[in-house]
């Protein structure tokens, strides 16, 4: 469904990604992960259009997105849901909403069925529908983030650090949504320093250092190779010290 | 010197009459800012386009009164699109500060052409309805007063709707909150930059409009006026809407008591006054929340 092929890109003169290829495939939930300012989230904003890529080429379906502006490709099917949330916090929670469909051309009641959807995927958002989206909780805030983002009706979701400061029973919940999103058929591209809560519900995984991919492999595998059990996982060390 | 009651009483209600033009070009200035974070000096021209085309299209072509402000506010949302189109946009890269001195330039150059077009004579307008003061508590007001007023706070309330229940104001809020956010719902920032351009224009023109029965109109009275509604919009909390307009009123009201109880010497001044001293004390305006940073 997506693959991208050596795309390099920079913030000014600093490199922040070289070459990175990786794909996912329909149905799959790929996970990339990497530690703070590894480029995982530069390669999302690259897919995105927020950044434009230096080189390389980016191809969603059949067709090649590199370097299409964001709104274009939210109307081609890829969603990404920001890290931190960036919900729109003076505006109502249903306000948001509205805004998540806004690149769809859907008509008034098609966007109300579509919000109901999500009303009935988070009921918690329902409740505060009337309330503005900076007064709701963190747990919340990703919520209706999650749910802002599925209401452009995407075929790629893609998450960036969505349990990032978040109870770990919240973390917990947002990944089994994760999953049951998947369930219905959405692709989904996952980017967390959780590790491990990533590769639990991920199919395949990418390790991402400096700005390149060093490692990539079935989710299993990559739980088990002791490389990223030591530097992602916080294994390991009792064998050191001992 | 006897001060009474009522003669303050008339202080404030001239203030009112000022402190609603700056009202509307301290919103002008809130929605370009919310839009791009800059600031548009050009603001106080679209103001002077708004009363010079009237004038002038209704002398050339002798069109009546409302058909040549809306010609006015026509032709001005257009300038306020191609100063978008044609300065802003290919510069979009380029830091505030750089976006800020080309509308700087741009408030320059339209002064310039609008001195060629038009000279440097004066216009008047006629009054709407009317010269006859209408007595309010003790004090008079004009009628054109009333209409500077009334068209003050229609404009709010409009701007407030659209704000408040349309999805393009909605979408436009969503990009001053978090432009990063807003793009990643698919809304084009460059679309509405340039409507925020379009709308602050257009209610630019529509001050100018109903401005210039009270002072006639001239191809250089953009700058004060631009720099006016700025300290009000600075007052109230810049890319506050409602902030601004509370604003231009108390900056209006101050200017008509200053100039009343103190000196008429003085009227310009007190605005620069009130301007430093809230950049002093509470920089981000009165009503200035997290909205308005910088």
């Amino acid at each position: 469904m997506l693959r991208l092929t050596s795309v390099d890109a920079s913030y000014g003169r600093v490199r922040a990604l070289r070459r990175i290829s990786l794909h996912v495939d329909d149905g799959e939930i790929v996970t990339l992960i990497g530690a703070n300012g590894a480029g995982k989230t530069t390669t999302l904003a690259v897919i995105s259009g927020l950044m434009p890529a230096a080189s390389g080429t980016i191809t969603f379906g059949e067709q090649t997105v590199t370097n299409w502006g964001p709104s274009r490709l939210v109307r081609a099917g890829i969603c990404h849901v920001p890290e931190g949330r960036q919900v729109f916090g003076s505006l109502s929670v249903a306000d948001n909403l509205q805004l998540g469909a806004y690149s769809t051309g859907l008509s008034r009641q098609e966007i109300r069925a579509l919000m109901r959807e999500q009303f009935e995927r988070f009921p918690r958002l329902e409740e505060r529908r009337t309330q503005l989206a900076g007064s709701l909780s963190g747990g919340e805030q990703q919520m209706l983030a999650l749910a802002r983002g599925l209401m452009s009706r995407p075929k790629l979701l893609m998450l960036d650090e969505p349990s990032l400061g978040l109870a770990p029973i919240i973390a917990h919940q947002v990944m089994a949504e994760v999953q049951k999103l998947r369930e219905e058929g959405l692709t989904v591209l996952l980017v967390e320093q959780n590790a491990r809560a990533a590769l639990r519900i991920a199919d395949r995984g990418y390790v991402i250092e400096t700005g390149r991919i060093v490692l990539e492999g079935s989710a299993r595998d990559l739980l088990d190779n002791p490389e990223v059990q030591r530097a992602y996982l916080g294994k390991g060390y009792r064998e050191i010290w001992e | 010197m006897d001060i009474t009651a009522v003669q303050v009483w008339q202080f404030i209600l001239s203030g009112l009459t000022t402190g609603s033009i700056y009202a509307l070009i301290a919103l002008g200035f809130s929605l370009v800012y919310n839009a791009t974070g800059v600031i548009n000096f050009a603001q106080g021209e679209f103001v002077m386009l708004g009363g010079m085309i009237t004038a002038a299209s209704m002398e050339a072509w002798e069109l009546p009164l409302w058909a040549a402000a809306l010609v006015a506010i026509v032709l001005t949302t257009l300038i306020g699109l191609i100063l978008d189109r044609a300065a802003i946009r290919p510069a979009r890269h380029a830091s505030v500060v750089v976006l800020i001195i080309i509308t700087v330039g741009a408030s320059i150059f339209i002064r310039g052409v609008a001195g060629i077009i038009w000279g440097p004579d004066e216009r008047p307008l006629t009054a709407f309805s009317g010269e006859a003061p209408i007595t309010i508590w003790g004090g008079t007001i004009t009628p054109q007063s009333l209409w500077v007023i009334g068209t003050t706070l229609v404009v709010a309330i409009a701007m407030w709707l659209i704000f408040e229940y349309t999805v393009a104001g909605k979408a436009m809020r969503a990009c001053a909150i978090n432009a990063h956010a807003a793009q990643l719902c698919g809304i084009e920032l460059s679309r509405m930059i340039s409507w925020s351009f379009g709308l602050a224009a257009g209610v630019g023109a529509i001050a100018g409009i109903v401005l210039a029965p009270i002072t006639m109109t001239q191809y250089n009275i953009g700058t004060m006026l631009g720099l006016k509604g700025f300290c009000a919009a600075i007052l109230g909390g810049l890319g506050n809407g409602l902030g601004g307009i509370a604003g231009g009123l108390l900056l209006g009201v101050l200017e008509a008591l200053g100039a009343g109880l103190i000196s008429s010497q003085y009227k310009d001044a007190i605005a620069f006054v009130v301007l430093i001293v809230v950049l002093l004390i509470k920089p981000s305006g009165l009503l200035g929340g997290e909205e308005a940073e910088g």
